[in-house]
């Protein structure tokens, strides 16, 4: 859910299902009974995730005409299962977004207020 | 565009994932051993031309190996040696999916003897292999090197005020915290402090619960604060100093602590021991102890030297530590290690 208010101020927050596929950062290996060693190929997890975030940003098209907004966004992803608990992971999202349909929306309907 | 995007993304993580195993004197190596659903983190630093590893049980339940990386160790020990931190199923940066029902000893001993073959497999069978467990694994330690023949695929072990017999440990805690604490009432030192701790080791005498047992855990880590000649560890700030540089997954790891502490795992180390059967232990043993170590008290090292059958035996007290001689005193560790290495393997 994100608000832009006509100042331009963004705030945003969300709540989401999601999943997640982990890739080992390293080689994986397993021994069987008989003491054998072999390597997994693509080891990991998967985790299904809930994520909740919120943050705040600001639209430029709306009081300086370009289509750019900025926003930083706090998330906290929690994976589970993950061993025998959940694992809380924050993830703090810094960006902006490019809207170059949103200038031209707003000229339109300055054009037809005029 | 969508099939390229995904087959590019597989082909960049099997990268992550390509097998890598170094021969030089200052490796930095990651793999990960696979077991009853868990995925344990092995990071192997130093100097593996040396064909000699010591590989570390970290302690806990649930802490991790990170905390054993530290700079004095990297620049006094992986110089001469391959150091090889483990991290134990739920610990660390270890990961799995519902293993819960896999907690327990025996499974433990089982994953450490895979890590070991899988050390042996990647850097050669006939290396010369020391374990060293610290606190909580010096049980799986003494679990391990007393079960079947596997005390034979090791050179030497290094015992660092660990627990062989949380029974005894318990009782030990509280006898060490009763005597030091009078002592250090008598002397005017710290009695607000010691007067709690002293009352409660009056009430509670014997046949600890598991409350009674955490309680005079949380009793013993901080009454070494309270000894004014030893090193107070800020571990908080331990964390901070290397969470950053050494890629500390903080989450993950207090994820996994934070479960260990409360889990039904703590029930069955209660009572575990493995004082009656220390006899079999034939290989060469080095036991280091930290002489205010109140958690695992000296007189428990005392009852690990004197029960093993080993011949070639030593143990050795630091008078300037607590349970975390790796920090507290490190030169000594640092010295005492590399002399009983250099001289079995």
């Amino acid at each position: 859910m994100r608000r832009t208010k006509s100042s331009g101020f963004i705030s945003e927050f969300s709540v989401g299902p999601g999943y997640s596929r982990t890739f080992l950062g390293g080689t994986t290996y397993k021994v069987d009974d008989n003491g054998i060693i072999s390597v997994i190929s693509n080891a990991g997890y998967n985790y299904a995730l809930i994520t909740v975030g919120g943050g705040f940003g600001y639209d430029f098209s709306m009081k300086r005409q370009l289509p750019v907004s900025i926003f930083g966004k706090m998330n906290l992803l929690s994976m589970f299962p993950y061993n025998s608990t959940i694992y809380f992971r924050p993830v703090l999202e810094l960006g902006f977004r490019y809207m170059p349909g949103r200038i031209k929306s707003n000229v339109t309907k300055e054009s037809i207020l005029k | 565009m969508r099939k390229l995007f995904l087959f590019s993304l597989i082909l960049l993580f099997s990268g992550c994932q390509k097998e890598k195993i170094t021969f030089s004197r200052n490796v930095s190596e990651v793999f990960y051993v696979e077991n009853a659903g868990a995925s344990m983190r092995v990071m192997v630093q130093g100097n593996t031309v040396s064909n000699t590893y010591i590989l570390i049980i970290h302690g806990g339940p649930g802490a991790s190996a990170f905390f054993y990386n530290t700079k004095y160790i990297s620049q006094n020990l992986e110089d001469k040696y391959a150091m090889v931190y483990w991290d134990q199923r739920d610990a660390g940066a270890s990961q799995g999916s519902g293993n819960g029902g896999n907690l327990n000893l025996d499974q433990m001993v089982e994953d450490l003897k895979k890590v070991i073959q899988v050390l042996k497999f990647r850097y050669g069978k006939n290396m010369s292999l020391f374990l060293l467990g610290h606190s909580f694994g010096g049980l799986i330690a003494a679990d391990f090197v007393t079960s079947s023949d596997y005390q034979y695929m090791i050179k030497g072990f290094i015992n660092v005020d660990g627990s062989h017999n949380y029974p005894l440990n318990d009782t030990l805690t509280r006898q060490m915290l009763l005597t030091v604490g009078q002592y250090q009432v008598s002397q005017k030192r710290h009695v607000d402090k010691w007067k709690p701790i002293i009352s409660y080791c009056n009430i509670h005498t014997g046949n600890f619960n598991i409350e009674e047992s955490q309680q005079l855990e949380d009793y013993a880590s901080v009454a070494e604060n309270y000894i004014d000649s030893i090193k107070y560890v800020n571990y908080f700030s331990q964390v901070l100093k290397y969470a950053v540089t050494d890629k500390y997954p903080l989450t993950a790891m207090l994820s996994n602590l934070i479960y260990l502490e409360d889990s039904n795992f703590n029930k069955e180390l209660a009572i575990s021991q493995f004082s009656s059967s220390l006899n079999k232990v034939t290989i060469p043993v080095l036991v280091l102890w930290g002489k205010y170590d109140f958690i695992c008290p000296q007189a428990l090292g005392e009852d690990f030297f004197n029960r093993i059958s080993s011949t070639d035996k030593k143990m050795v007290i630091s008078p300037r530590s607590g349970h975390n001689m790796i920090l507290q005193d490190k030169k000594f560790f640092c010295a005492e290690v590399d002399a009983f290495v250099l001289n079995h393997r």
